[in-house]
Formats: structure tokens, sequence, C-alpha cells
């Protein structure tokens, strides 16, 4: 390959060669996409040639061919152009088709155990694709410093998590391919909704294990903190006596639950540092000791059930919010937003003149970076005439009009600044600590990354506005082209910034020679902070669908707003199952789909502690304190109180978790929570979490989660035996260890 | 002084060992000791029945009782609370019998002692052969026979809407419980006669963690249209996975085993056709009154008593609410 490159002719033939097959394969790729559109490839039972009802892996591979189809092409044209970045394109793009065709042809294999026909046509096609992919890429990575498969193992090698995500990518492919179902709304809401409480214990986990300690009492805590809360709820509280649902007893009753959480976490941490005890036998004495109070307290072995102390008529707490409190939000969200986006305005002037100067070079790429640039440029004037606006808002709100009879949609404005204003705050969160250190000249800042999804938001507010469609619960189906147009432009963003890495990659080739040193895509991920925007983009999404889930019963704009408290703890989100027939998307969200707000809370919180954890004084003091607690010490981190701070907080997550236990099933037995610890633990050291503390992650332990979660949906989805479960969680937790040991060990 | 002080100890030990002594022996001649180990404790709302049934017979008869169990259900430890059981010397044993294994030697140690061993709740699934406990009866119902009422009813309601039952699942919330598996072997009974498939599935006694299984389930087995629970818990579950997945009554024809204000609110609302109440307050009181009549006595009926099935539906669940509410149910 290399003689192709400088021009020698003795290779050209190999070459042309090249070149023939990825413009044939991107031809594929994209009559793969239109064919999907089309309806003549169904994945799923909903087939048919108007193709209004495309589902989500529908969507997926057609996006997934898209882009290859497009990468192939290119490729192509770079081989002809004898361009030399196209060399790596090709090795890529052969890596890819190969992963693809093995796919293909497994998935036709293993679907024979539920179709009884073996697909033959897609066997053929997935290993001939496999085996044509695997003799380019043999040829193609001859001569190059670094192939992809060895990128990867970098890479993988690298992450705390490497055992996790080979355990997730394994999973995900092995039961979508024994279960037509596993891809499935109904599926993946399952596997989210139902460990999304443990999720947020596990963060507490994760937390405690980097500082080296861990705690076994985290399901009794929940059981307490659950009965706690019902009890203070139901019956009452010394001194204030018995609260009717109309007294708004809920919110005090959820602080007085996390209050006692937060004791039976400074117990624990208090007996930990006075005692010297390990952990594990600490936490193991009030793993027992905490259940007890729940066992004497719901005296009888009731269940407390939300429903005996208010029968139906009364409904489910809800809490008011006076809609000074929801303007001021919104207000101080759209200003941090202003703050953020003017410390990028300089960086995108200098930004246009250099790609301007790269376009009079007439460098391909740098069309690109320009269409980037002005996007950007577009999301802060859009960010000032939001804040404009929201000024509007406020004026209008002192003189106590309605926003319906100024603005018509009034609410459905309302709810859009909402959840602009939850993403200016958690962009803030997220960013706070990074965003000043992003320097001149480079690809993509994160302010950037936020103005383009708060953009994403306003543009897909226009295109409501021009469909007439409203963001409303009463008709949820209306509201859905919304969270699919923020997906798609995430996923273009996304795709973009790749894009854009790329060429800054190629970039380097071309000025340090032949060797090829940066690994494009993924160090942009980790170091630029392309996850913070996914994240910003994602959390962004979440909170407007927190809001709106809660808007729904807000009622009257001239009212306070009337939010029930179990909603927002862990509401429902409600689909129908009728098809939308309006808008640019479509898409089926089946009724049983059980979506809830606890994977907002989940993900906001896991965000939340990634950054506590990495970005912040007192993360390294954690990382410290476990790692190496003598030098810590020597550092002037008080070793003692930052364990102890990571008991109550690992106690206060597990009392958030209880509560939205209790919002879910408003009824508590005492043995909630029984066993739970065990669960967490298994999550989190899958993740990649040493036991022996100072090294794990968030992310890693996320991926635990959803390990877990996937493992115990596929097993009930693939009809077996679920005894079986525990079994196989053991397994694969061994197996994530050792892959962890070894990818790390490989490091050092 | 110091004379005092050194004689002090030991008059104190002195006179503790006559009242304890005392009080022994006082004991063993006035009150009768009975002791009852079971599976479950005070963790179950179920047993909590049965816990009161004990201590009601116990108040009458003036005599010593003590529930012997793991709050959270554990099998195994049965055989240490056995220990602890013939460590009282007691008149009398109940036992529930979920693994016969477990306290084979610690019944066996029983018999040689002479002391009367009941089965309560929970039979000896060996009963009848060579292989079976020394036990004199059972006091407790039938599970096979509420598992096969429980399977005639759902095959009747559903014939009698027009429906044709495509498949039946049977969670199981505790798995190698004998008690709970023959209550699913009762429903299998009936649907093999009538040639319908029933599945088994793991689920726990957590009420979300049980949803999102069943959840699982029907998403995997969407024609599944009957199901039978087999606790409080599970129905709970069953209900909550109702209400998220918003499935209406009579979609899946469902009934359950046990009693809760949740299973008799579910019982009104037309989502479960019936509840097998084995009445659990009688397995506590009556276990304690025979092994009185038989330690003093040598009394015995005439073989097993069944305190179920009782059958608790629409017709009669407004009154099982008030007996509930007292106590008893």
């Amino acid at each position: 390959m290399q003689a192709y490159f400088e021009n020698r002719d003795s290779n050209a033939q190999s070459g042309q060669l090249y070149t023939l097959m990825m413009g044939v394969l991107g031809l594929a790729y994209l009559a793969v996409t239109i064919m999907i559109f089309t309806g003549w490839i169904a994945l799923g039972d909903r087939a048919n040639i108007s193709r209004r009802d495309i589902n989500f892996n529908e969507w997926a591979v057609a996006i997934g061919a898209g882009l290859l189809g497009i990468g192939a092409l290119r490729t192509a044209w770079g081989l002809a152009q004898r361009e030399k970045a196209s060399w790596a394109w090709l090795q890529w793009m052969a890596f890819v088709s190969l992963l693809v065709g093995f796919a293909v042809a497994m998935s036709a294999i293993l679907g024979t155990t539920q179709s009884d026909t073996l697909n033959l046509e897609r066997v053929i096609i997935g290993f001939a694709g496999f085996g044509i992919s695997a003799i380019v890429y043999r040829f193609a990575v001859q001569g190059s410093s670094y192939t992809p498969d060895q990128r990867l193992r970098i890479q993988l090698a690298e992450s705390p998590s490497a055992g996790a995500i080979i355990g997730l990518v394994v999973i995900l492919m092995g039961f979508s391919m024994a279960s037509d179902l596993f891809l499935e709304t109904t599926s993946i809401a399952s596997i989210l909704s139902n460990n999304a409480t443990k999720g947020i214990i596990a963060i507490g986990i994760t937390t405690l294990m980097i500082s080296g300690e861990f705690d076994l009492s985290v399901g009794s805590v929940l059981g307490v903190t659950s009965m706690a809360y019902m009890i203070f709820m139901g019956e009452g509280f010394q001194g204030i006596g018995p609260l009717s649902f109309e007294q708004q007893p809920t919110v005090i009753a959820a602080i007085l639950a996390l209050i006692c959480a937060c004791i039976m976490g400074l117990i624990n941490g208090i007996l930990l540092v006075s005692t010297k005890i390990p952990s594990f036998i600490v936490t193991l004495g009030t793993l027992f000791a905490y259940r007890a109070i729940a066992l004497v307290f719901i005296g009888g072995g009731r269940i407390l059930r939300y429903r005996d102390y208010f029968p139906p008529p009364a409904e489910f707490p809800q809490v008011q919010i006076s809609r000074w409190a929801i303007a001021a939000l919104a207000i101080t969200g759209a200003v941090f937003i202003l703050v953020t986006a003017a410390q990028a305005i300089p960086q995108y002037w200098r930004r246009i003149k250099k790609s301007w100067a790269s376009i009079k070079d007439r460098e391909i790429g740098s069309v690109l970076a320009l269409g980037v640039t002005i996007w950007s440029i577009m999301s802060v004037a859009a960010l000032a005439i939001v804040f404009a606006w929201l000024s509007l808002v406020a004026y209008y709100h002192l003189d106590r009009v309605h926003l319906g009879a100024t603005l018509g949609k009034g609410d459905f404005w309302l709810a859009v600044v909402l959840g602009l204003a939850g993403a200016a705050v958690i962009a803030g969160i997220n960013l706070f600590p990074t965003w000043r250190k992003t320097k001149p000249g480079e690809a993509y800042s994160i302010p950037t990354g936020v103005t383009i999804a708060i953009l994403w938001i306003v543009v897909f507010s226009l295109i409501i506005k021009v469909y007439n469609l409203k963001l409303s619960l009463s008709s949820p189906d209306e509201s859905l082209p919304i969270l699919v147009i923020i997906t798609s432009l995430a996923f273009v963003h996304l795709a973009l910034a790749t894009f854009r890495q790329y060429r800054l990659a190629r970039q380097q080739v071309v000025a340090a020679g032949e060797k090829v040193d940066s690994i494009p895509m993924s160090a942009y991920l980790r170091e630029r902070g392309l996850l913070n925007i996914g994240i910003s983009v994602i959390l962004g999404l979440l909170i407007a669908f927190l809001f709106a889930t809660a808007y729904d019963l807000f009622g009257n704009v001239d009212s306070p707003l009337r939010i029930g408290f179990f909603d927002v703890a862990n509401g429902q989100w409600r689909f129908t199952g009728e098809q939308v027939t309006r808008g640019l998307i479509h898409l089926n969200i089946p009724d049983q789909a059980n979506l809830r707000n606890a994977i907002a809370w989940w993900v906001i919180l896991a965000a939340v502690f990634q950054v506590i954890l990495f970005r912040t004084r007192y993360g390294n003091s954690v990382f410290a304190v476990g790692g190496n607690r003598g030098a810590a010490r020597a550092q002037g981190i008080n070793v003692n109180r930052v364990k102890v701070q990571n008991f109550v907080l690992c106690s206060f997550l597990t009392g958030l978790a209880g509560i939205m236990e209790v919002a879910r099933n408003p009824g508590v037995d005492p043995l909630k929570g029984d066993a739970w610890e065990l669960d967490v633990i298994a999550m989190t050291v899958i993740g990649g979490t040493l036991l022996t503390g100072g090294y794990g992650s968030i992310i890693g332990t996320m991926l635990g989660v959803l390990i877990f979660g996937m493992l115990s949906t596929g097993l009930v989805l693939v009809g077996m035996d679920s005894r079986m479960f525990q079994g196989v969680i053991g397994v694969i937790m061994i197996i994530a260890v050792v892959l962890n040991n070894t990818v790390k060990r490989s490091r050092n | 002084m110091r004379r005092a002080r050194r004689i002090a100890p030991v008059i104190l030990l002195v006179v503790g060992l006559l009242i304890a002594t005392v009080g022994a022996s006082s004991a063993q001649d006035d009150t009768d000791v009975f002791r009852m180990v079971s599976h479950g404790g005070v963790g179950n709302p179920f047993w909590i029945v049965v816990i009161k049934g004990m201590e009601d017979a116990c108040t009458i008869l003036d005599a010593d009782c003590a529930w012997l169990a793991d709050p959270v259900d554990n099998v195994d430890d049965m055989a240490g609370y056995w220990d602890d059981a013939l460590a009282a010397n007691p008149d009398g044993i109940g036992t529930t019998v979920p693994n016969p294994e477990v306290i084979r030697d610690a019944v066996g140690r029983a018999a040689e002692a002479g002391i009367p061993v009941i089965a309560f709740n929970t039979a000896d699934p060996n009963a009848g052969t060579d292989q079976s406990l020394p036990i004199l009866f059972y006091i407790g119902a039938n599970e096979f026979l509420g598992g096969r009422s429980n399977g005639t009813r759902v095959l009747a309601e559903a014939a009698a809407d027009g429906v044709t039952i495509n498949r039946g699942v049977c969670p199981i919330q505790e798995v190698g419980h004998s008690g709970l598996e023959a209550r699913c072997a009762g429903v299998r009974s009936v649907f093999e006669e009538a040639g319908i498939p029933l599945d088994g599935l793991t689920i726990s006694n957590d009420v979300t963690e049980s949803a999102g299984v069943l959840a699982d389930y029907f998403t995997a087995n969407a024609d599944t249209n009957a199901a039978f629970f087999l606790g409080p818990n599970p129905s709970s579950a069953f209900n909550l996975y109702l209400q998220e997945a918003g499935r209406s009554p009579r979609e899946v024809y469902a009934t359950t085993h046990d009693t809760s204000s949740e299973i008799y609110q579910m019982i009104k609302d037309g989502y479960l056709l019936q509840a097998i109440d084995q009445q659990p307050y009688l397995q506590g009181f009556e276990t304690i009154m025979w092994l009185y009549l038989n330690s003093r006595y040598a009394l015995a009926p005439g073989g097993d008593i069944l305190t179920g099935p009782g059958v608790i539906d629409g017709s009669n669940v407004d009154a099982i609410i008030e007996l509930t509410a007292a106590g008893y149910r």
C-alpha cells in the first residue's frame, strides 16, 4: 500500500481494486439504508411498504448503514485520489465490515432457534462480507504502525472498565441475536427501570469503594428509609402529628427519611473510624441491626401501604410550587447559558478565520468545519433570543397574564423553557471545571457542544410550532417527535465531531510523516469531553422529560404548580400505543414500555458524581485515601473525615433510592431491599472498581448496572430458567474482574 | 468487713442458684413448654397470623411458648432452631417441613426423648413412605388441593367468558420450597389434564424486582393468560406490573394463595379471581392445642387436620376483611 500512495505505478492495480471494493461496499451499505426505509428489509414484526412505523432496530441499522456507506464511498474517493489518509480509512472500513459481516451471519444462525428456518441468504451474505473484509484488512494493515484492532486494544487497556465494556458488547450482541424481543422498547425499558434505583445505590458504593471501604448495609438502609418515609407520611411524627395528604407532609417526610439514612451512614462511618474494624465487619453488623429496625417498627409484619393510610378518594401526595420559582430557575439557567456562550465567541471568530484560510487552500474537510462554526454562531444568536424571550415571560408573569393568551401555546412553551433551564443547569454542573480550560483553536469546545444542544431544542421547538404539535402528556404521542428529533440531532452532532476530529488527526499524520501516534476518535472522546457533550444532551433531554411529566399535572398557568411527588420521584412515562401519523418521524412506543423517572435521576446523579469524583478536590481526596492512605495523610487530607463523608453519601443515595422505590410501589414490607447489597456490589465490581480502593469509575459502574439488567431481562426473554440467573451473574462477575485485572496488568 | 466482702459473692451465687433451680422446677412442674420451629417469621405478614394463633392458644393454656425462626425466610437455619427448641426440653414441638433432610436428625432426637412433634403449615413431602419423619400428624392446608382449586377456577371462569387459556405461569418466590412447589404442582395437574402448558418462573419476595421479572416474562410470552401467584408479595408485584403495563382485569386470569389487604383490593377490582386461604391462625392455634392434648393425655386425631383450602373471592371478601383487621385471617 505504501507504494501506491507514493505514486509508484507498480502497485496501481491493488489500489484500484481496493477503490472498487470500497465503492461497491459503500453502495451496498446505502442500499441497505434505502431498503430499510422502503420496507424491503424488515427487522421486527411491523413491516409494510409505507413504513410509517419504523422501529428502533430499524432506525439504528439504517443510520449505521448510512454512515458506513458514506464512509466507504469517502474511502473509495480518497483511494482514487491517492490520498494518504484514506489508508487508515480503508483499514477502519475493512475492520468494521468484518464485524458487521460476522454479526449478520451469527444473527441469521442464532435466529433459527426462533423461526426454525435458516435464513440462508443472510448467512451467505454475512460470511461473504466477513471473509472478504478479513482479506482486505489483512493486506490493508501491512506496513502501518497501528492497526485498528491494536488501537481498540490500547483504548480498552486505558479504560478502568475494560471488562465491563467487553461484557456489555458481548451480552448485548448475544441476547439481541438470541431473542428478537431483546431490543424491543419494552425490554429496554424493563432493563433500565428495574435497575435504576440499584444504579443509584451503586454510585454510592462506587465512591465508597474507591476510598477503600464498602458498605454491606445498604439493603437494610434502603428498607429502613422506605419504611421511615412511609411511616412519617402516614402516621406523622413527634410534634407534628399525623398529617392528611392535603397538608403536604410528603416533602417533610422525605427529608426526615433521608436524615434517617444519613444518620445510619454516619453510624457506619463513625464505627469504622473509631473502632478501626474492617468495613466488612462493621457494615455486616449494621446490615443485621438496621434490618431489625424495620422488622420491629413494621409491627405484626404488616405491609405499610399508602392506600391503607389514605384510601382511594385521596390522591397520591402532591407538592405545590410557585411559578415564581420556576421562572427564576429558567432565567438563572438562561444567564448561565449566555455566560458560557460568551466565553466561546472569541474562539468562534478564530475558528472561522482558520477555516476560511483552509478553504482557500482547498482542504476539503474545512468546509465541514466552517459549517460547524456557523452553526455554533447561530446557536449563540439563538441563545440571545431565548434570553430576551425569557425576560418577556418573566415580564408577563409579573402582570399575571396568561401565557396561553399571549403566546398561544403558552403551556408548551413554558415546558420548553423548563427543559432549557434544566439543560443549562446540568450543563453547568458538567462544565464548570472544564469550560475555562478550552484553548483557542481547538476543534470543538464544550460550550460549543452545549450551545449546539440548546440550539437543537430551539430548532425542534420551531418545527413543533410549524407542525402544531403539543407537548402534553394527555396526548403524548404528539410530543414524541421532540424526543426523536433531539436524539437524531445528537447523533448528527456525534458524527460531525468524529469527522472533525478525524480531519485533525489526519493533519497530524501528514505533519509527522508516516507515524500515526494519535488515536483520533477515542482520544477526542476522553480528552475533549465529547462524552460530556453527549451527557449534556442526554441530560437536557431527560430533564425536559422530567419537567414535562410533572408539567402535565400543573393545571392552570395562573395557579401554583401542583406536582405529584411520586411522579417526580419515580413516575412512569406514559405513551400511547397508537401510531404517530403526523410530523417527520414515526415511532412506535408500546404502552407496556415501563420507562420511569428513576432512570433520569440515575443518569443525573451519575453525571454529578462523575464530576465530583474526577473534577473536584473532594474527588481527588477520595482517590487518594483509597489509593494510598499514608500519602493522602501526608498531603493533609483528613482520611477519617473523607471516609465518614463517603459513608454518609452512600447512605444518602440509598435513601433516595428508597424513596423512589416507594414512589414506584407505595407499599413497604419489612424485608424491602433484602439482599440488594450483594447485587449492588456485584454491579460495582463488574464495572471495574477495585475492592482494594483507589481505582474505579462511575461510568464503569453504570455499565455494570446495565450488564446486570440485561442479564436478568435477557435470561427471562430467551426462556432460560431464571434459576440460572445467579449462576450466570457470578460467572460474569468473575470473568469481568479477571478481564479488568488482566487489562490493568498489561497496561502496567 | 473484708471477710464479708469475700463471702458476699458466694452467698449471692448460692441464692441465685437456689432461685434458678426452684424457678426451673416450678416451671417444669406447672407450665407446659412448647416450641414452634418454622422457616419464616416476623418479616412475613403471613406468619404473624400463625404466631397470633400460637400466642392465643398459649394464653389460654398458660403455657410457655416460643416461635423459633429466621425473620427472613430461611430453610437451612431450621436445624439450628431445632437445636434451640430441644435445648428447652419442651413438652411438644411444632415444626414446618419445607425440607425434611434439614431437620431429620433433630426430629429423630425428639422422638428418642419422647417429645411429640406435629408438622404444621408445610407437610412432610415423604409422609406415608418409609422415608417419613417420626411426626405425629400434620395440621395445615393441603397445598396441592389449593393449587388444584386455583387451576380449576381459572379454567372455569375462562370457559364462562368464552376465552381459551393458551398458557399459564406459576411464579415461585422461594425456589426449592416444597410447599410452594406443591401449589404449582396442583395447578400443573389441572393444566396437564386440560393439555395446557404451564411455565415456571423464579421471582423474589421483592415487589418491584418481581414486577420487572413479570414484565419481562409477559413480553416474552404475550400469549400467557393465566397466572398463579403463591403469596402476598408476588401478588403485589403482579398488581404493580398490571398498573405499569396498563392491563385491564381478566386479560390475565390470576389467582393467589394467602392474604393481604392488597390481595383483597385486587379481588374486589377483579384482577384476582380468588385467593386460597389456608387459615394460618388455625395452624398456630391448633398445633399448640394438639401438642397439649397429646403431651398430657396422649390424644391424637385420626389423621392430618386440614385448615385449607378456604376460598376467598368476590362473594366473601368483605367479611374476610373485617376478620383480617382483627388479626384472625
